[in-house]
């Protein structure tokens, strides 16, 4: 029986493949949309820790690019008692956020630019220098992945190539790894070349790390503090609120792929529909011959699963390849698409469903009727 | 002399379309010998075929008894009918239907494959069956590749393969032209002589039917002649 099951589909090539073809457009559709959200919801996640507050210009709380601050909340910043201090220093981080367009060996590339001072670090512990140093005036810092987001080789940012800004030559000095944040995908500079150079007097935001204060502590400062007009956030509502500023697109993403799937389904389901119907009689033959209908509704069933397994196997080994190498540069948030284990599992499910429910009807219509109306009509 | 192997006992047959009842079959009383060789004749819708599907167990009557060598099978479930067929009965088409994708061979296999067997036995049954049906030398074709005879003749070599006792045939020689028509019928004629099956054909063409021990004939239900002279 395994024999008919398979040769219905290797005699039919062209109709096999065709149904290969629609089964594999869903699952890609699918998998191209769970990895969308998936890798954006992570790309954003992983960027809050929650012993940090940032403090932003009042009235502009929803984009770090946007937010300015006054220099003088600089030092009010250090004073709030129960920041993180080591050797002295508060961990205080001033920062100046900046998009701007930059030139790497004559090539202009957008790229995100942030100024910071050497605090940084105790603010960022994730945050670890993995070649070079700190950056000090004319030297640039670059996040390991930033090569990625450039759309560059990573060997066009190795230590000692420049980087042009505002007519500026920056010599890059170091790589630093931040695991699973969107700093990985940065540059940074010293914050004073980023103020003579931006000829700002604001910076963008002060990010603190908390030790024995809370978020509560920081938040009354803030409101306590109406002449430095700054608020306070903490990392994981930041970035929880540009998550959900994301959210609208991911929906997007999702209905755009099931509307193009289910148009994919259709055309799958109408092909297996003509091609179970074309065998109306020959069922009944089989019928007649003595197979129960149970085994003959297991026989479509096979090759329908055959169809789609091998479709689903297609479409994960296409999207293991080459999902990681599509980069999306996407406003704030930049990330690589990728296949999580759930994603596997889901689809090795969806597969074995779906290749029931394409037969349902067929079967049903083929399989149901008096054999004698189906045998001899 | 042979027993009997079918019994109807005023079968009945009714469809409904809509409102109105079709009686393709009424109050029909017949016995059927193992080993004979029966013909059916009618005009078209006299119910030639509601009958022939009624005896293999394709179709149930409304009324009626069925007995198959002394077991009423007329009220047999759809799924006990269909392990009851693949064990009794086999069917030949007018049209032949073999499974396009299978060959020969395989063609021929498919009914063993609904009983438990060993492959070697399957094999050794395979090979007598189309070697009795006379088309073991076609044996790695598809149907597309084969004459409509020959088709038939692995039709008929199906219909063999599970050895059963009934064989009951549609029209088989209905869409052949004459000498392959004469083959098919005498390889017919020999399963009841030689291997003492039980054939029921139903045909239009009194020629086919003159191979048969005895013919009845159909119109509007009811049996009207009962021409009875077993050779056996
Ligand atoms: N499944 C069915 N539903 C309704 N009517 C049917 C069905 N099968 C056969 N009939 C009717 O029963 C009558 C006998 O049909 P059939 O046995 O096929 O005749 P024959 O084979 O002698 O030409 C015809 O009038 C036919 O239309
Ligand atoms: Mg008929």
């Amino acid at each position: 029986m395994f024999t008919y099951t398979l040769m219905n589909l290797v005699k039919s090539p062209l109709r096999s493949l065709q149904l290969f073809a629609s089964c594999f457009l869903v699952f890609m559709l699918i998998l191209l949309a769970s990895s969308f959200q998936e890798s954006m919801s992570s790309s954003l996640k992983f960027n809050s820790d929650d012993k940090n507050v940032i403090l932003l210009g009042a009235g502009s709380e929803e984009s770090l690019e946007r937010s300015e601050v006054h220099q003088s909340a600089i030092a009010a910043a250090r004073t709030i008692p129960g920041i993180k201090k080591s050797f002295d220093q508060s961990a205080v981080s001033p920062e100046i956020h900046y998009n701007t367009v930059l030139q790497f060996n004559g090539v202009e590339k957008e790229a995100l630019i942030r100024g910071v001072q050497k605090n940084a670090l105790n603010v960022y512990p994730a945050l670890e220098i993995q070649e070079g140093h700190f950056p000090n005036s004319g030297q640039v810092m670059l996040g390991r992945f930033a090569w990625k987001r450039l759309g560059l080789e990573p060997s066009e940012l190795s230590i000692g190539k420049s980087i042009i800004f505002e007519k500026q030559e920056f010599t890059i000095v170091g790589t630093f790894a931040a695991p699973g944040t969107l700093m990985e995908s940065e540059i940074w500079i010293n914050l004073n070349d980023m103020i003579s150079l931006t000829q700002r007097d604001s910076i963008s935001s002060i990010t603190l790390r908390l030790d024995q204060a809370e978020f509560d502590d920081v938040d009354l400062f803030a409101k306590q503090r109406l002449d430095l007009q700054v608020a306070a956030i903490s990392e994981q509502a930041y970035y929880a609120k540009v998550s959900s500023f994301y959210e609208p697109i991911q929906f997007m993403a999702w209905l755009t792929a099931l509307l193009i799937a289910s148009g994919a389904l259709f055309g799958g389901l109408n092909t297996f529909y003509a091609a179970v119907e074309s065998r109306k009689k020959e069922l009944a033959t089989l019928q007649a011959i003595g197979f129960q209908r149970s085994k003959l509704f297991l026989s479509l069933y096979g090759e329908s699963l055959l169809i789609h397994l091998a479709a689903y196997l297609f479409a994960i080994a296409s999207a293991i390849y080459f999902f990681p190498m599509v980069n999306i540069n996407f406003g704030s948030t930049f990330f690589s698409l990728g296949i999580t284990h759930i994603q596997i599992f889901f689809g090795l499910a969806l597969a074995i469903v779906l290749a029931f429910v394409v037969i349902i009807l067929p079967g049903w219509h083929c399989l149901h009727p008096p054999l004698n109306n189906t045998l001899n009509d | 002399m042979n027993k009997t192997l079918i019994s109807c006992q005023g079968i009945s047959k009714v469809y409904l379309k809509g409102k109105q009842e079709i009686i393709p079959l009424n109050e029909l009383d017949l016995e059927i010998i193992q080993g004979e060789f029966l013909a059916l004749m009618g005009p078209s819708g006299s119910g030639k075929t509601t009958l022939l599907n009624i005896l293999a167990g394709i179709d149930s009557p409304s009324k009626g008894k069925l007995y198959f060598n002394d077991q009423d099978i007329s009220q047999l479930k759809r799924r006990q009918l269909t392990s009851f067929r693949a064990k009794n009965m086999a069917y030949i088409f007018q049209l032949y239907h073999l499974i396009p994708v299978l060959t020969a061979y395989e063609n021929v296999e498919l009914p063993l494959l609904t009983h438990r067997m060993s492959s070697k036995e399957r094999h050794k049954r395979v090979c007598k069956a189309l070697e009795l049906a006379k088309i073991a030398d076609r044996a790695d074709h598809y149907p597309k590749q084969l004459s409509g005879g020959q088709e038939q003749r692995v039709a008929i070599a199906r219909a063999l393969v599970t050895d059963p006792p009934l064989i009951v045939a549609d029209e088989p020689t209905g869409d052949l032209d004459q000498e392959s028509a004469q083959a098919i019928l005498t390889l017919l004629k020999s399963l009841c002589t030689d291997l003492n099956k039980t054939v029921v054909m139903v045909t239009h063409d009194p020629k086919a039917a003159a191979y048969a021990d005895r013919t009845l004939f159909l119109e509007k239900g009811v049996l009207i002649t009962g021409d009875y002279n077993v050779v056996h």
